[in-house]
């Protein structure tokens, strides 16, 4: 028994014990795609031989609630952050946990695509669209707008803005365009408002309900020849996500974590982020997404994203919330 | 009152090696009080839970009261609820979550009886087993013999046709088996019960029986009043255990 | 002499036992509720009360209540007659229906809950497909009590099994002799005797589907259904530090009300002492079924068809289906088998981890149990309902909260004293003990307390000292329960997801974390986190197994 217990104990103590190295860490918590981590991390490693560099890559709600268990705990562990709750990141900016970004590559991010003091910027522009299930829908649907009609009864479906941030953003803007009638009349069509994108895709691809908005990432990442699933690009604007990166403030030197920042802006960063055409990237010159309009088209007609907008979203977060789920979800 | 007999009983537990019990024969007097008397292993428990229905003879059959209670052979079997014999456990098996009351009573209620009957003969049977007046104890209350006690007014009261004991006293003291002994063997022959009693202990068998029967390895040895076994024991195995 | 050095050696481990629930169990959550409450700088318990006062608390309480009590009685009602057949009946074949019935605990719930939604929902649900008309809706509150009965019940019927296995079937026997037909023994004898297994199993069902999450998101979203764990999980979901405040709190709440059951619970449980295993084990006389012999049996194996079948079958068609709820024989492929298996790279490090954090974890709550559960059960120490009580607590809250509780004490040094554990397997480790201790705790305590103290005086008598005792009496009796309180906590850690994507970090990926991974971005229809549940189940399966073959069919489940 003792014997056991001892046993028991060491294994403990061993597995606790990690490689330490010499080397000084920079953490990135991030939700970019693990494809995406495991191209970046070499070059990163290249470039930046004396770092070695963590990564925590996890959904971007995921990360929000780690960093706030930590800061709560005595600060966070983060360097760097990535990922794609900006309003998360707004919060942040304002009370002061980040370090201006010093990168000057900075300036050549679209002005709405990052913070107004400089504390963070988007590295790339995951997009908003619509799918549909091209075996269950005969006439795609052109608008967001038109969801709300009859025709749609039973066949729509999106993400909860309670479970996920990039929904969060998609209902902010789609309330400010339509008001919230049009979503007491997505409710009167009985659509399916639950989880996150992946959620969506599985119900679209099932055609429990055959249409639904997604992230473009998500449609173009189902392993499908032929796919089933097309892709929409709303006429009343696609909703651009901003995948933000900041540095986290500490007492630590904070200039290897702005090198590594400027790194993503620059071109080997950016390039790996866009590899997989999978989203936008924030600096003028990579290619659109497989299939989709370059992304000053897009813009056109694009919700816009500006301080009074986030202010608005930011004051109005909860209120937001409880709106949609006491019309939606109950 | 009540007559028992085993003919050609055999029992093969499955996935036992041979049988447990094999070729059992015997004839019990109404009014009979028999041991089955061997060392652990030999059959014996196994026997007497055959006789109660508890375990499922392999072949052969037992009747009770002339009537066939076993008989695989015609797949016929009386499940023990309807056998009306009333067994004492060798751990007493009273149930804890009722009282003395309650655990003595629970046959007559199984049977319906009116409220009056039962108060009454429940009484009597404390009265019998020397318990009045801790009707309303719980088990945990109670010490090893008079828990005995409370598994025998039980075993007794809805007056059955036998009585089954599976080693009643082997968790009892020296001194309060022997009293036990004596007045098992009291109210026996009060109530004129057939009895059948098993037993590793052959001073219980001696001073209790009218009729012992000799078990080794699921066969009878030999069978036989006390007096006739000490006087011609059939071999050296039953002179040895006898002793 | 002996003596002496035999009171040291139980002091110390008994001590070592209740010193690691402290540290584990308690610090964490008693750091949760202090953090929580200074968050501004200074001491405020008002977000307990903001919590309180929203509507859509109020109303997830009401619905958690109803949905919970159902789960909890409809896992008795159907888990008690259960294991009742299987002991006491000549049921064919019951000791494999035995291993049967507790698989459904090995489907990971949020893989089984898409199963049952690909099989039932209402618009292209395979049943209602095959029927032509929508019959079944998943998406309902009978669905989502439905399915979370069809994993829970499992606590019940492992408790109640392994209760019969133990009680002196004399009981019963005497009653049979007494002239009771098998439903009065059932009713008279048998089930006051099992009462504090029934009460113990029933518990765990209704913590466990209080703290459940997976499949309420999943099966009670799309019906509009909201528990208070969807609840938690939405405050923690709107990012703000506001709103992860909030998250804490309702969770610190839920932590109350189950102590307030749990020592409502322990106070029944410890006013009925009983003791019901006798040393001698009689082969228990089974009741006949005589010609409802195969009725019964055709009754359980559809039921088995019901909870395991159905669910791992949609499961397997997912797991071989290019486009996800598509039947024609041109969508079925072997591509999700060996994208798992062969092309990605992480699938290998990802058991290795999964087995040895959740072998790891079970192995030692099962340990830490044989002595917590003495303690509370066998001793007469002062407070040693304690341990048993602050044990449990992590169990009833779900999971994010328990790992954010762990991320805020282990993030720095613990304590100050040991070494970081932070970004290690070990942390994992430890929230697959914390959150499934009470699994352990709960099931030793329940052997114990059937399990008659003269025994161990008897082998105290013999010269037997406390650690020989334990090691040649207790834990030999206490076989069965130990296999099932280490197969309790295995079986959910194996597949856990929502605690270790929280903890997880480089190299440290899970069969929890590769799901999700799977899920959430490489094929977002299941396929691949139908792959990995499917290996899941085997995985467990074929441990019972190994453990039935080592044993020679005395233990397992």
């Amino acid at each position: 028994m003792q014997k056991f217990l001892c046993c028991v104990l060491a294994m403990i103590l061993l597995s606790s014990c990690t490689k330490k190295s010499d080397k000084p860490e920079i953490w990135i918590y991030t939700s970019i795609y693990k494809d995406t981590v495991a191209d970046l991390q070499p070059k990163l490693e290249a470039k930046f031989p004396q770092y070695k560099f963590n990564f925590f890559q996890a959904g971007s709600e995921e990360i929000s609630a780690k960093v706030n268990a930590e800061e709560l705990a005595g600060g966070t562990r983060a360097d760097i952050l990535i990922f794609s709750d900006r309003f998360y990141f707004e919060e942040l900016a304002t009370k002061g946990r980040f370090e201006k970004l010093t990168s000057p590559l900075v300036k050549q991010v679209p002005e709405s695509m990052k913070n107004k003091d400089g504390y963070y910027a988007a590295v790339s522009l995951p997009v908003m669209v619509m799918i549909y299930n091209s075996e269950a829908v005969a006439t795609p649907p052109k608008t967001f707008k038109e969801m709300s009609g009859p025709e749609w009864k039973n066949k729509f479906t999106t993400g909860s803005p309670l479970a996920s941030g990039t929904n969060f953003t998609t209902v902010a803007f789609l309330q400010k365009a339509y008001g919230w009638d049009w979503f007491k009349a997505l409710r009167a069509n009985d659509t399916i408002s639950e989880g996150g994108n992946s959620s969506v895709v599985r119900r679209v691809q099932t055609k429990e309900r055959p249409v639904g908005w997604v992230l473009l990432e998500n449609a173009l990442r189902l392993h499908e020849k032929n796919s089933k699933i097309k892709v929409v690009y709303p006429e009343d604007g696609v909703i651009l996500q901003n995948n933000a990166m900041a540095i986290i403030k500490k007492k630590a030197d904070r200039k290897p974590a702005q090198d590594v920042a400027d790194w993503f802006l620059g071109n080997e960063g950016q390039d790996s982020m866009v590899r997989a055409r999978l989203m936008y990237a924030s600096m003028p010159g990579r290619p659109a997404p497989k299939g989709a309009p370059e992304l000053t088209e897009i813009m056109k007609k694009a919700h816009k994203w500006d301080q009074s907008t986030i202010d608005e979203f930011m004051k109005n977060r909860e209120t937001i919330k409880e709106e949609f789920a006491k019309i939606m979800l109950q | 009152m009540s007559t028992v007999e085993f003919s050609n009983v055999s029992k093969a537990f499955p996935g036992g090696a041979g049988k447990a019990v094999d070729d059992f024969n015997l004839k019990i007097a109404s009014g009979e009080f028999v041991s089955f008397l061997g060392p652990s292993g030999c059959g014996k428990t196994t026997s007497l839970r055959m006789l109660a229905g508890l375990e499922r003879n392999t072949s052969g059959r037992i009747l009770i009261d002339g009537v066939v209670v076993a008989e695989p052979e015609s797949r016929l079997f009386v499940p023990p609820e309807k056998r009306h014999v009333g067994m004492v456990f060798q751990s007493y098996a009273v149930w804890p979550h009722m009282s003395v009351f309650e655990n003595v009573a629970y046959p007559l209620k199984i049977s319906k009886r009116p409220k009056a009957e039962i108060a009454q003969r429940v009484t009597e049977m404390l009265a019998v087993v020397e318990l009045s007046g801790l009707e309303q104890r719980m088990p945990s209350q109670l010490s090893g013999g008079q828990q005995q006690r409370v598994a025998l007014a039980r075993g007794l009261v809805m007056q059955p046709k036998v009585l089954l004991l599976d080693e009643p006293l082997s968790n009892l003291d020296a001194k309060l088996r022997e009293k036990m002994r004596v007045d098992i063997r009291a109210i026996q022959q009060k109530l004129g019960l057939t009895v059948v009693y098993v037993t590793h202990d052959q001073v219980e068998a001696n001073t209790m029986s009218d009729r012992i029967v000799i078990m080794r390895a699921g066969h009878i040895v030999q069978t036989g009043t006390p007096d006739e076994i000490r006087r011609a024991p059939v071999d050296a195995f039953v002179a040895d255990f006898i002793r | 002499m002996r003596l002496r050095s035999a009171l040291s050696i139980r002091s110390l481990l008994l001590f070592f036992a209740a010193a690691l629930i402290f540290i584990l169990c308690v610090i964490p959550f008693a750091s949760l509720i202090y953090r929580v409450v200074s968050a501004d700088g200074d001491f405020s318990i008002a977000v307990f009360g903001d919590v309180i006062a929203a509507p859509a608390v109020r109303l997830a309480v009401v619905n958690t209540l109803k949905v919970c009590i159902s789960i909890t009685a409809l896992s008795l009602i159907v888990a008690v007659p259960l294991a009742w057949l299987i002991t006491r009946w000549d049921l064919p074949f019951a000791s494999r229906a035995r291993s049967w019935l507790s698989l459904p605990f090995a489907i990971p719930p949020y893989v089984g809950a898409i199963a049952w939604i690909y099989l039932a929902n209402p618009s292209t649900g395979l049943f209602n497909n095959v029927l032509g008309a929508p019959i079944f809706n998943i998406y309902s509150v009978t669905g989502l009590i439905f399915v979370e009965t069809s994993f829970l019940y499992t606590f019940v019927f492992l408790g109640v099994t392994s209760a019969l296995d133990r009680m002196d079937s004399s009981f019963e026997e005497a009653a049979r002799l007494s002239g009771a037909s098998p439903w009065r023994v059932f009713r008279d004898i048998t089930l006051p005797i099992i009462r504090p297994s029934l009460m113990s199993g029933g518990l765990l069902v209704f913590l466990a589907a209080v703290a459940s999450f997976g499949v309420p998101a999943l099966i009670g979203g799309p019906a509009r259904i909201y528990l208070l764990t969807t609840q938690i999980y939405n405050f923690q979901r709107i990012g703000s530090m506001s709103g992860f405040l909030k998250a804490a709190a309702l969770a610190i709440l839920l932590m109350f009300v189950a102590l307030f059951l749990l020592i409502a619970s322990q106070i029944v449980i410890s006013s009925k002492k009983m003791q019901t295993v006798s040393g001698k084990t009689a082969r228990p006389s089974t009741f006949s079924l005589e010609k409802w012999k195969w009725p019964a049996f055709a009754v359980v194996a559809f039921f088995w068809c019901v909870v395991f079948v159905a669910p791992v079958t949609g499961i397997l068609l997912s797991s071989l289906s290019r486009t996800q709820g598509d039947l024609a024989l041109a969508n079925f492929t072997l591509a999700n088998w060996t994208r798992i298996l062969f092309e990605t790279d992480e699938t290998v490090r990802a058991f290795r981890n999964s087995l040895l954090t959740a072998a790891g974890a079970a192995t030692l709550a099962s340990v830490v149990a044989i002595f917590v559960s003495y303690i509370s059960v066998k001793t007469r120490l002062k407070g040693r309902a304690v341990f048993d009580l602050f044990s449990s607590l992590p169990y009833a809250i779900p999971g994010t909260v328990v790992a954010l509780a762990l991320i805020m004490s282990f993030s720095s040094s613990f304590l100050g004293v040991l070494p970081s554990l932070y970004n290690t397997l070990t942390l994992i480790l430890i929230a697959y003990f914390v959150k499934y201790l009470s699994f352990s705790i709960k099931t030793m305590s329940d052997g114990y307390r059937q399990i008659d103290d003269v025994l161990a005086e008897a082998a105290h008598m013999s010269g037997a000292n406390w650690s020989q005792t334990l090691v040649t009496i207790w834990i030999p009796l206490l076989m069965p329960a130990l296999i099932a309180s280490w197969f309790l906590v295995f079986m959910p850690a194996l597949s856990e997801m929502t605690m270790t994507l929280l903890l997880t970090g480089p190299g440290l990926e899970t069969i929890g974390t590769l799901t999700f991974q799977l899920q959430e971005y490489a094929d977002a229809s299941g396929g691949g986190a139908s792959v990995l549940a499917l290996i899941v189940i085997a995985t467990v399966i074929l441990i019972n197994v190994i453990v039935k073959r080592v044993s020679r069919g005395k233990y397992g489940l």
